[in-house]
């Protein structure tokens, strides 16, 4: 930027329009390594070897599996025997490798830290799981930008619904015997935990425990704030849009205190509070909302649109978790809301502004979907609380 | 323009370019639906690129370095075909 002087005052020149944003793509994928790095270090601490192991395996694997398929993309330049062959430094960017760099963290950080049964077979499910989550939910769209639907949030689904069962025993818990960690931990972050209505299981007491991660679970998502640093440095660096985390956590925490009030009617010994926050703080929520639903390429592409997408999501998210039988709703409801949204943002009526017909929209689907639940909630089995 | 000299990546979605845009079209629609084969003439009509007053600003803001203004001024030509 250089200053001219004129007679009467004295102007800038700059290059416009003004330049407003200073990094790249890179940048950002390496701004969400750097925002992973705090739950990485955390389960390294609570779990030992074996979190970083889990992490390692599929880190490599998605890595190998997109390389391979960098070079299947290129084959036609790269073997290429005249003078279009271009060498493979040419045809590899940073992103071929940070992008399944970073699905493969997420992925190994949301494996439960387990023994398996038969022992040692911990190796196949992760590779199995990482290479169908890449290969599937990525790689046959076209690859970084082009994918519907989250890596990670799809080898997780894959191996939740394959190998679930074969996940059995200890988890490897506090491996380095810390002192503020507490080994003998009865509540579990981790799909049990979910699966158990009773009353006295929604105490202050546990949602402490759950929110600073003193308790067992899957290694990424015990310590809610190690989650809540990222989150932070990933909205301080405008890496996610807002929109989405922001409706999505306001419709979570509004269902789930409808649930509690649901239930706190039925059975005194529930506070409705702390069940909401119970919900909040147990499972993998805040790390889904930080690391699988505010990733940009799966999401519409509009405001109001990304509005309606977290309130849709966050509404599989409660259903599944208070109705179905399957323990922990995050990643199903991940994926089924990244199937929804080309819809959601389909170009006859997605609006890149907020207008009237969008606000009413979203207006709309929030509270018919509070009616909805506070309907469905009046058919809750209640006796499970007891 | 170094920024755009740069090797194109591929676009991530972030949405920097539809929220910036002044005129309130979406310049990642018509950048998606221009590279498409082929192109469906009554899409692009329909996401209204004559709007666009070239001002640059999609291309400025694009942390993946495409060029979506050029783009999306190519697309005026099929939206002015009858
Ligand atoms: S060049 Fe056209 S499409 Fe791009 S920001 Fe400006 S008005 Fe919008
Ligand atoms: S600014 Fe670039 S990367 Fe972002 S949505 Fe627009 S075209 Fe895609």
């Amino acid at each position: 930027m250089e200053t001219v002087a004129t007679k009467p005052v004295e102007t800038q020149v700059a290059s416009s329009p003004k330049k407003i944003r200073h990094y790249g793509v890179t940048a950002r994928y390496v701004d969400a390594l750097i925002a992973l790095a705090p739950v990485t270090i955390w389960s390294y601490l609570a779990y030992g070897v074996y979190a970083i192991r889990n992490v390692l395996i599929s880190v490599v694997t998605m890595m190998l599996a997109e390389f391979v398929f960098v070079i299947i993309k290129n084959r036609k330049v790269l073997f290429a025997k005249d003078a279009t062959k271009k060498s493979l430094k040419d045809v590899l960017s940073p992103l071929d490798f940070l992008a399944p760099a970073i699905s493969g963290i997420i992925f190994g950080l949301m494996v439960p830290n387990r023994d398996t049964n038969p022992e040692g077979m911990i190796y196949f499910y992760l590779i199995v799981s990482a290479l169908f989550g890449i290969i599937l939910g990525k790689l046959v769209f076209g690859g970084t930008g082009r994918n519907i639907f989250n890596p990670a949030a799809t080898a997780f689904v894959f191996m939740i619904v394959c190998f679930q069962s074969k996940f059995s025993g200890a988890y490897h818990w506090n491996a380095w015997g810390l002192s503020f960690l507490d080994s003998s931990a009865s509540v579990a972050s981790d799909a049990t935990a979910l699966t158990l209505h009773t009353a006295s299981t929604y105490t202050w007491d546990n949602v402490s425990a759950l929110f600073f991660g003193t308790i067992n679970g899957a290694a990424g998502e015990t310590c809610k704030i190690a989650i809540l640093i990222g989150l932070a440095y990933l909205l301080i660096r405008r890496d996610t849009d807002w929109h989405v985390v922001v409706s999505f956590l306001v419709t979570f925490l509004c269902m789930s205190l409808i649930a509690g009030l649901f239930m706190a009617g039925h059975n005194n010994a529930v506070d409705p509070f702390a069940y909401t926050f119970y919900q909040l703080c147990s499972g993998g929520v805040l790390f889904g909302v930080t690391y699988l639903l505010a990733d940009p390429v799966t999401l519409p592409l509009t405001k109001p649109s990304r509005v309606l997408h977290g309130i849709l999501v966050a509404m599989m998210v409660v259903m599944i978790r208070t109705f179905a039988s399957a323990p922990e709703g995050m990643a199903y409801a991940v994926m089924m809301g990244n199937a929804l949204a080309c819809f959601i943002d389909y170009f006859q009526w997605s609006s890149p502004k907020w207008n009237r017909k969008w606000i009413l929209i979203d207006a709309i689907s929030f509270v018919v979907i509070l009616g909805l639940f506070a309907w469905c909630m009046t058919g809750f089995d209640y006796s499970v609380l007891q | 323009m170094a920024e755009s000299m740069k090797k194109e990546q591929p676009c991530i979605r972030c949405a920097e370019c539809v929220n910036r845009c002044p005129v309130g079209i979406n310049p990642v629609f018509i950048m998606n639906t221009m590279k498409s084969m082929p192109v469906d003439k009554a899409k692009v009509k329909a996401l209204d690129p004559l709007k666009c007053t070239d001002c640059g600003i999609c291309t400025q803001v694009c942390p993946s370095g495409i060029d979506v203004a050029t783009i999306v001024k190519r697309s005026k030509v099929i939206a002015k075909l009858p």
